[in-house]
């Protein structure tokens, strides 16, 4: 059970504070924040995001660069309470539309609405968006969304996010659209995490995908939705590795290591036809999450190679080969690199002729970062770095750089060729399709 | 509806300038006090707002009260929530205020609207006033029989928050009873929930004081409510869902049908997007099979893709808890996540935390198969940006290394590390290098012309620094400017800050002096004169001894420095495995997070209702003149050791003792139960036996703890070691102060004899035995099994205080005791100890008809006192054995290779017709089947009671049972007087694990008269090891050690040594080794077999080479399974050599070397890549008539070694030769790489003739046409690919 919740900024100030049982003293949101900040002082990087102080068990989850705290005296669940906060910051996000500070502290009271119903002295009563909506009676004040920073790819990059949020979709699943009416959407995302390493060859040694389908549904009247994914999918991998020769726009055998579903889904067809079934409650959840590791073709190619240019020179080049059909086309790309901690200055040159690029060099994590606004299918695209060192080298420099990483969205396409098809008579179905690859090159 | 605040003064709500805004906020909440003007209730609102936002932040507006209440009277329900949200936050501190509040919730607890009543009975409830209790029952009465579910689900959780204000309204309101009938019989499932949550803490808390609660909560965990639960538990939110599987990881199945129901029911909770539920399913899979060892394994299997599924999707905060509980499970089982390693390799963007727990993990899972890969990927790490995971990833390097696999190509990694020049890179090696060292010295002539390499300059790190110094002086004759080195050093000895550098450097130039004289002796003097001048006390002391030492003289300097060094075997573990076991039972939780269990980070008061450790907290007193102090003990809530709390039972009986300012309980004889007077005198008696006058006891306990104390010569018992005070006084504050400020002088474990544990079903006699010896109970508590008693006592003549804490666990029959005290002299802790003695096992123990395991004090004459000392020292031997067989307790995985478990195999492996009649009966008439069969069929030769049983075990555990049965009274009816049978009886039922059924066939055996043996113990034994009872089989132990016809033989021990062998605990196997030894047996082969085994799965091969040396030489030869298993364990430390030894042995011994030696015998080639040495064992196998599976072996092992390398020509000619001798292939494994190899080289040609060769003698699988199907078409052949798809379907794939 829970003994408190509580929202900080990122600067610590208290935006939501709820104490459920009073068993823990007052004070915890300031120690736990102190704690958190000077964690990396004490050599061991980040905090983990469960602590122990004086008894007290602080448990916290980084969402849009707030922190989600609970605090217990018990020895609870820690996945429970993990899970709860990422749910809580779920439901406000499907209440406001857009979750940061801004929208927070507007509708403050808002949320302690919700935190009234959601938990109850300690215990969760419910998270559904669904169900609470018949409790909760205030009207969010929506924030406009085009005065915000985009989250683009990028911010899968920032701490504590693993994962892309969702894409477009930033309405409240309860405000009323601006000129009352309601829109029959449901939006759906494929959104795919590949890692990848290839051997200095060219091979790949590792591949994974990790995919989530996530869907947020503005239908009304809780239609039932059919899924239907690929027919040839089969879970849990028997055998050994089978060598695999498919390219990816054809079809064949999809071979998922796991899944899971969420609770709404039905999964009584799901044998035979390879169909979920769901009655989507309101507001994002994840359909089902599925680990790969089957081979598979991934939609970029990568090649970074690294060349001393004598004592105190290097340089990148970076190669990026979209391998994908030319009809579809990938949007805002990000290539990243780390770069060796003693670089000091880097120059960049594209190619002649290049549009919608952005190219940068952060200095404080001696990161390079590489933007692209569209990649046609098959185009392949350059970057040269030079690279300036403040020592002389020693030793291999392509192990102190990498591995590169790059983010992307494709519509309409996704690597695992988990392909899903909706069928809802009547409304707007938005699908997208949103990628990470993580390249390991150097080995 | 609500509009932005724009028009306001502070532009934000976090930045208030302070008091004059709370006064000004109090003026206009007065003017809108009573308006009811129309958009009155807006303006409020954006009041009520700027209230909440200073209240959130921290600005105290308690001064607000009466304005807000005057302002709540309204019907908007957001206003309403505003102003409950205040009031509760408000109220406890404004008691008086609060008390305004209460009409107008009062009266909004019978509104018409379900959600105002629910709103306001939460609020009313969530008051924490303890005045105002009194006009919480009647809303909470009706809210729980409200028609509405949401007003139910808030009055569940409400009768809760009512009870931590007031225990008692709570109760006498009978509150818990309505909360039991709603929770079995409501329909919404939110309401059940939260019922359970409420009662599960309501009654948690009053189980120390009220017997009936604590029923009630044992109750929780009985079959119906369990499966009322289960059969609803779709029904349930997944929070819900949570509470359910947490409470049925409590439940105790009565058997495996039960326990399979259970697992079949929760599967599809594994599938699960909501991590929490897929880790509370999985701890009751984990809980529920405990005792099966084989399912166990296979809950590990199933769990595992789940887990790994968990861990990749979600947030990184998520992932973490689920992979924290996935480091768990790796930890206990290495071996079965060994293949996923590279689901550990860590990513770079994982934060460090992760990365730590995964490099753990890598280093855990390495094994032979998998050590290349991993610690090429570790390898990687350690040019991490990351400095403190670097440092973790060459640390796991070292690991791994120390772990002896593969330690060749390590050690070349490991000094490719130093070739990095970067600091902490290098000076974490250096330190990895000198463990290594000690461990496998003969690497030493490889890492020293590494490491003479490195400056000393470059090496600043105290740990790196120092063992760069040890290896200096240690390997002095090989380094050539060791001598140097080391005089450099010295020579900057003012700027080297760290002792622990100085003293290695002492030791390091006083070894190079002994090695290299002439060279050494300059900085030596510098480094004595250097270091008597160190005002570093151990430094200085350091250099004065060697210097005296040397003094006196050189030689045996060497002999002392310089010895030579044995290497290190093993490197001590951390953790120990008690603390591993308890945090496994506490899995789902955050003792798994943290790595530590509970009691280390929580109070008494939090932790669980069902923790083992919680039902020790719930502690009575029997002060008199506590009660004032405990009751506030209790809420503040401060204590962190101790919590006592006052039971009103005890108080008043208490006050009824005397005057004195404290005494120990005493207890009116009329609580007494009728046999009272029986336990009395069993108490007695072990009163005599407990060692507690005699000095030569407290010395038995010395020895068990390995002191080496000699033991006394027989005398006439002195008196009593340890004079206590009888009239001991300490109050509880001073009692608790102590306990928290001493440390523990001494912690002791102790197993209980089955008397010892009948006898703390009354507590209360336990504890007048304890006062009988002035050792005084200050506060006890708990229920059966788990009972925590403190205990203090003071010396006589002395104020010297001892205080003990005692734990017992009734079901295990373990206690531990830990005695703090304020004199800190440990021996007088022990001979406490020994004082205190509870119940270690006893010796008089007879087997009676009828009784479990009883004493029986009147039969046993006074032992004499030389066979009482005799006795002492038996029974510190006993306990020796004990202590290290205890370790071994807990079912571990990789267990018994049980041929008697066969729980999931389908098919019964023979068929027999009385089998299958008997599967098809029904329960009833299993005994008349058995009566009507033919005697032929049990006396014909290839009938076996033992495949019987097992089969029908597997399918129905009852119906074996019956089967036994239905042979004891056959053989009753018979009148059997022989022994075999009988013993034979015993050993089925080891077979189908059924202990209690052995017990009765010796009690009929008893009976009937028959003369007990030593084998029909050693049957006993047998089967209770089997069945993983190793405490009876212990008391068994006992028992034939203590009789007179029935000692342990040879045998006996070798039951023990061999069960432990296959459990894999080979240090309590190699105890039992001793044992048997110190008893005066000599091993045999059976002991030899189980020793070596045993040694080899645990990979301590150093120790089976021994035990095989020690074999040969005694003249035993060795049989198929030992060279089977020595074989294995060269192998496996890869010594090619001595397994050519070995094997030439065999081959001239004519040994049969079998199918699963072979296969070790070509792994072993295949890593080194010797095609000539398979060859040459081939011609070998083939001149000594092996059999024809083995050469089979060898064959397809060259063709595979020929197909990797490509090398299609030789592959082609070991084929046909294996082909012309009439051999085929064995497994689709070995075509497959040939295919493979012909793919890679595109000889499509030679595939083909290659299939048509094979073709006649085997048959392709469904894989290999995979494969062939794959190859072909990504080489766009696609006539071959009709071909094979043709082929296919003929095969019938499709």
């Amino acid at each position: 059970m829970i003994s408190q919740f509580f929202v900080l900024s990122q600067r610590g100030d208290n935006i939501v504070f709820r104490d459920y049982r009073g068993e823990v003293p007052k004070g915890s949101a300031e120690i736990f924040f102190r704690k958190v900040k000077f964690w990396k002082e004490d050599g061991e990087g980040d905090a983990p995001p469960v602590f122990n102080v004086d008894g007290v068990n602080y448990f916290h989850v980084k969402v849009a660069g707030l922190l989600f705290v609970a605090t217990t005296r018990v020895n609870v669940s820690p996945s429970l309470v993990l899970e709860l906060l990422q749910r809580i910051a779920r439901v406000i996000k499907d209440y406001l539309g857009i979750l940061n500070e801004d929208s927070l502290r507007k509708n403050f009271v808002l949320v302690y609405e919700l935190l009234d119903e959601v938990i109850d002295f300690g215990y969760v009563q419910t998270t559904s968006t669904e169900v609470l909506k018949s409790y909760v009676f205030n009207e969010p004040i929506v924030v406009d969304a085009a005065r915000l920073p985009t989250l683009g790819p990028a911010s899968i990059f920032m701490q504590g996010t693993k994962r892309m949020p969702g894409t477009a979709v930033t309405k409240s699943v309860v405000a009323n659209e601006p000129g009352g009416r309601k829109r029959e959407e449901i939006f759906v995302d494929i959104i795919e995490k590949i890692s990848v390493t290839f051997s200095s060859s060219g091979y790949i040694l590792t591949s994974e995908i990790d995919g989530t389908i996530q869907m947020k549904s503005y239908l009304t009247g809780n239609p039932e939705i059919r899924l239907a994914l690929n027919e040839e999918l089969s879970i849990g991998r028997g055998g050994r590795s089978i060598y695999d020769y498919n390219s990816s726009t054809g079809s064949g055998t999809v071979i998922l290591d796991d899944c899971n579903f969420h609770e709404s889904v039905h999964l009584d067809s799901f044998d035979i036809d390879r169909t979920l079934t769901l009655v989507p409650p309101d507001g994002e959840f994840p359909v089902m999450n599925y680990r790969m590791t089957q081979e598979f073709k991934p939609p970029f190619r990568i090649n970074a190679l690294i060349e001393e240019a004598g004592a105190l020179r290097a340089e990148v080049i970076l190669k990026v080969r979209a391998e994908f059909p030319s009809s579809i086309t990938a949007n805002t790309i990000q290539v990243q690199m780390p770069l060796p901690p003693y670089t000091t200055r880097v120059s960049f040159e594209l190619e002649p002729g290049a549009v919608g690029n952005t190219t940068d060099f952060k200095e404080a994590n001696k990161r390079l970062e590489w933007g692209l606004k569209k990649i046609v299918g098959g185009s392949e695209h350059t970057l040269r770095a030079k690279l300036t060192f403040s020592q002389e080298l020693h030793g291999n420099i392509t192990r102190e750089a990498g591995p590169v990483s790059m983010t992307f969205t494709i519509p309409m396409y996704n690597a695992s060729r988990l392909q899903e098809f909706q069928w809802n008579p009547g409304a707007t179905a938005h699908r997208n399709v949103t990628g990470f690859i993580a390249l390991n090159l150097f080995h | 509806m609500a509009p932005p605040a724009q028009s306001q003064r502070s532009p934000s709500p976090s930045q208030p300038s302070g008091k004059g805004e709370v006064s000004d906020l109090k003026l206009q909440l007065r003017q809108h006090a009573g308006s009811r003007a129309p958009g009155a209730d807006d303006a409020k609102r954006e009041l009520f707002k700027k209230v909440i936002s200073y209240m959130t932040i921290g600005i105290d507006v308690s001064s607000l009260f009466g304005e807000m209440v005057m302002c709540s009277v309204t019907s908007d329900i957001v206003l309403k929530k505003m102003c409950y949200l205040y009031v509760g936050n408000y109220a406890k501190g404004n008691p008086d205020l609060a008390l305004l509040t209460i009409n107008f919730l009062q009266k909004d607890c019978k509104d018409e609207d379900p959600m105002i009543r629910g709103l306001a009975l939460r609020s009313l409830c969530s008051l924490r006033v303890a005045n105002l209790v009194e006009y919480l029952v009647g809303p909470l009465g009706s809210g729980l029989k409200d028609s509405n579910s949401y007003v139910r689900t808030v009055a569940a959780s409400a009768v809760l928050k009512l009870y931590h204000i007031s225990a008692s309204t709570c109760v006498d309101a009978d509150f818990p009873a309505i909360l039991k009938h709603l929770m079995l019989n409501d329909q919404d499932t939110q309401v059940v929930a939260n019922c359970l949550s409420s009662l599960q803490e309501i009654w948690s808390s009053e189980a120390s004081t009220s017997e009936e609660a604590s029923r009630e909560r044992e109750a929780l965990l009985s079959k119906p409510v369990i499966y009322y639960f289960l059969n609803r538990i779709k029904e349930f939110s997944e929070w819900a869902q949570c509470l359910v599987l947490e409470l049925v990881a409590n439940y105790v199945p009565s058997d495996n049908s039960e326990i399979f129901d259970i697992m079949n029911l929760l599967e599809d909770r594994l599938q699960h997007a909501n991590g929490a539920v897929v880790l509370a399913t999985i701890k009751v899979f984990l809980q529920l099979t405990l005792s099966m060892a084989d399912v166990h394994q296979q809950v590990y299997e199933r769990i595992k893709a789940p887990l790994l599924t968990l861990v990749s999707s979600g947030s990184q905060e998520q992932s973490y808890a689920v992979l924290s509980h996935l480091h768990l499970l790796v930890m206990r089982a290495p071996i079965l996540f060994s293949s996923d390693y590279k689901h550990f390799y860590c990513q770079y963007n994982e934060p460090s935390y992760v990365k730590k727990l995964k490099l753990e993990m890598l280093t855990a899972v390495a094994n032979e198969s998998n050590t290349y890969e991993i610690v090429t990927e570790l390898c990687e790490y350690a040019a991490n940006v990351d400095i403190p995971i670097a440092r973790e990833s060459i640390r796991a390097v070292g690991k791994i290394a120390l772990q002896q696999y593969d330690v060749n190509a390590i050690v070349d990694r490991l000094l490719q590390f130093l070739e990095m020049e970067k600091d902490y890179v290098t000076a974490e090696t250096l330190v990895l290098v000198k463990d290594l060292l000690r461990k496998y010295p003969q690497w030493s002539h490889d890492c020293i012309a590494v490491v003479g390499n490195i400056s000393s300059k470059n090496v600043q790190e105290p740990k790196a620094k120092a063992a760069l110094i040890w290896m200096l002086g240690e390997y002095s004759q090989d380094m050539h400017d060791a001598p140097y080195v080391l005089e450099s050093v010295v020579d900057n000895w003012d700027d080297e800050h760290s002792a622990e550098v100085r003293l290695h450097l002492l030791t390091a130039v006083l070894k190079c002096f002994l090695k290299r004289p002439p060279e050494t002796q300059k900085a030596l003097g510098a480094a004595l004169a250097a270091g008597l001048a160190d005002f570093h006390q151990d430094v200085h002391d350091r250099a004065l001894f060697y210097y005296r030492l040397l003094q006196y003289n050189v030689s045996v300097a060497e002999r002392v420095v310089n010895p030579p060094k044995q290497a290190v075997s093993v490197f001590a573990d951390t953790q120990s495995s008690e603390v591993k076991d308890r945090i496994f039972d506490e899995f789902n939780s955050l003792s798994v997070v943290y790595q530590k269990p509970s009691y280390m980070f929580t109070d008494k008061e939090h932790r669980g209702p069902f923790e083992f450790s919680d039902e020790l907290g719930s502690l009575s007193i029997g002060a008199d003149s506590a009660d004032n102090v405990v009751p506030a003990q209790r809420v503040e809530a401060n204590d962190k050791d101790l919590l006592l709390s006052t039971s009103e039972k005890e108080e008043s009986r208490g006050a009824t003792n005397n005057g004195s300012a404290y005494n120990a309980p005493m207890y009116d004889g009329t609580s007494m139960p009728t046999g009272a007077s029986q336990l009395q005198s069993e108490l007695a008696i072990s009163n005599t036996m407990v060692p507690s006058h005699s000095p030569s006891s407290s010395l038995a306990v010395d020895d068990l703890l390995g002191l080496g104390v000699p033991l006394a010569p027989a005398s006439p018992p002195p008196p009593p070691p340890l004079k206590l005070n009888e009239k001991a006084v300490l109050d509880p504050g001073t009692f608790q102060q102590k306990w928290r400020q001493l440390p523990i002088s001494l912690s002791q474990d102790y197993s209980m004899s089955p008397q010892g544990v009948a006898a703390l079903t009354r507590p209360q006699a336990f504890l007048r035995h304890m006062q009988g010896h002035s050792i005084h109970c200050i506060a006890s508590g708990g229920q059966a099994p788990n009972f925590k008693f403190f205990f203090f006592a003071q010396k006589a003549e002395e104020p010297s205080t001892f205080l003990v804490e005692c734990i017992i666990n009734t079901s295990s029959a373990k206690g531990q005791i830990k005695i703090k005290a304020d004199d800190q002299n440990r021996s007088l802790s022990l001979s406490l100890s020994a004082q205190l003695n509870i119940g270690i096992p006893q010796r008089h123990v007879t087997l009676q008809p009828n009784t479990p395991l009883s004493i029986n004090p009147l039969q046993k004459p006074k032992p004499a006192k030389r066979a009482r000392t005799e006795e002492i020292k038996n029974m510190g031997f006993v306990l020796r054995v004990l202590s290290v067989a205890k370790r071994g307790l807990r079912p571990r995985l990789v267990l018994i290779p049980c041929r008697s478990q066969r729980l999931f195999c389908d098919k019964p492996l023979v068929s027999n017709p009385l089998l299958i009649k008997l599967l098809q009966e029904s329960i009833s008439r299993i005994k008349t089947v058995l009566d009507s069969e033919d005697n032929f069929t049990f006396k014909s030769s290839d009938f076996s009671w033992d495949i019987l049983l097992t089969t029908l075990k597997s399918s129905s555990p009852a119906k074996a049972h019956l089967v036994l049965e239905w042979r004891l009274e056959k053989m009753v009816r018979d009148n059997e007087r022989d022994l075999v049978p009988y013993l034979e009886l015993i050993f089925l039922c080891s077979k189908v694990q059924n202990v209690p059924f052995a017990m009765r066939v010796f009690n009929s055996m008893e009976a009937h008269g028959i003369k007990l043996t030593s084998s029909v113990f050693n049957a006993l034994i047998y089967t209770c090891l089997s069945s993983g009872n190793v405490m009876t089989a212990l008391s068994l132990f006992e028992i034939m050690q203590s009789s007179e016809n029935c000692k342990p033989n040879s045998e006996t021990y070798n039951t023990f040594i061999s069960v432990y062998s296959n459990l894999g605990n080979d240090k309590a196997m190699q105890a039992w080794y001793l044992a048997q030894k110190g008893a005066g047996f000599s091993a045999d082969l059976r002991t030899y077999e189980s020793l070596i085994s045993g040694c080899v799965r645990s990979r301590n091969f150093d120790c089976a080479d021994r035990f095989y040396e020690e074999m040969m030489l005694s003249g035993i030869m060795p049989n198929g399974q030992i060279l089977e298993n020595i074989l294995r364990g060269l192998c496996e430390q890869r010594s090619i050599s001595k397994v050519e030894q070995l094997l030439k042995f065999m081959m001239d011994g004519e040994w049969e070397i079998n199918v699963s030696m072979a296969e070790k015998l070509m792994g072993l080639y295949f890593e080194h890549g010797t095609v000539e040495k398979m060859e040459e064992l081939l011609l070998n196998l083939m001149n000594s008539n092996q059999s024809f599976a083995v050469l089979q072996q060898v064959h397809c092992g060259i063709i595979r070694m020929h197909a990797m390398l490509d090398r299609l020509d030789d592959m082609e000619y070991s084929v046909g030769r294996m082909l012309k001798q009439g051999m085929s292939f064995r497994c689709p494994d070995d075509i497959e790489k040939v295919v493979c190899a012909y793919f890679r080289r595109e000889a499509y040609e030679r595939l083909d003739l290659f299939l048509g060769h094979i073709k006649g003698s085997y048959k392709l699988t469904k894989s290999t046409y995979d494969l062939l199907v794959a190859g072909y078409r990504r080489a766009g052949l696609s006539e071959k690919l009709d071909l094979v798809m043709d082929g296919m379907k003929l095969a019938g794939f499709f």
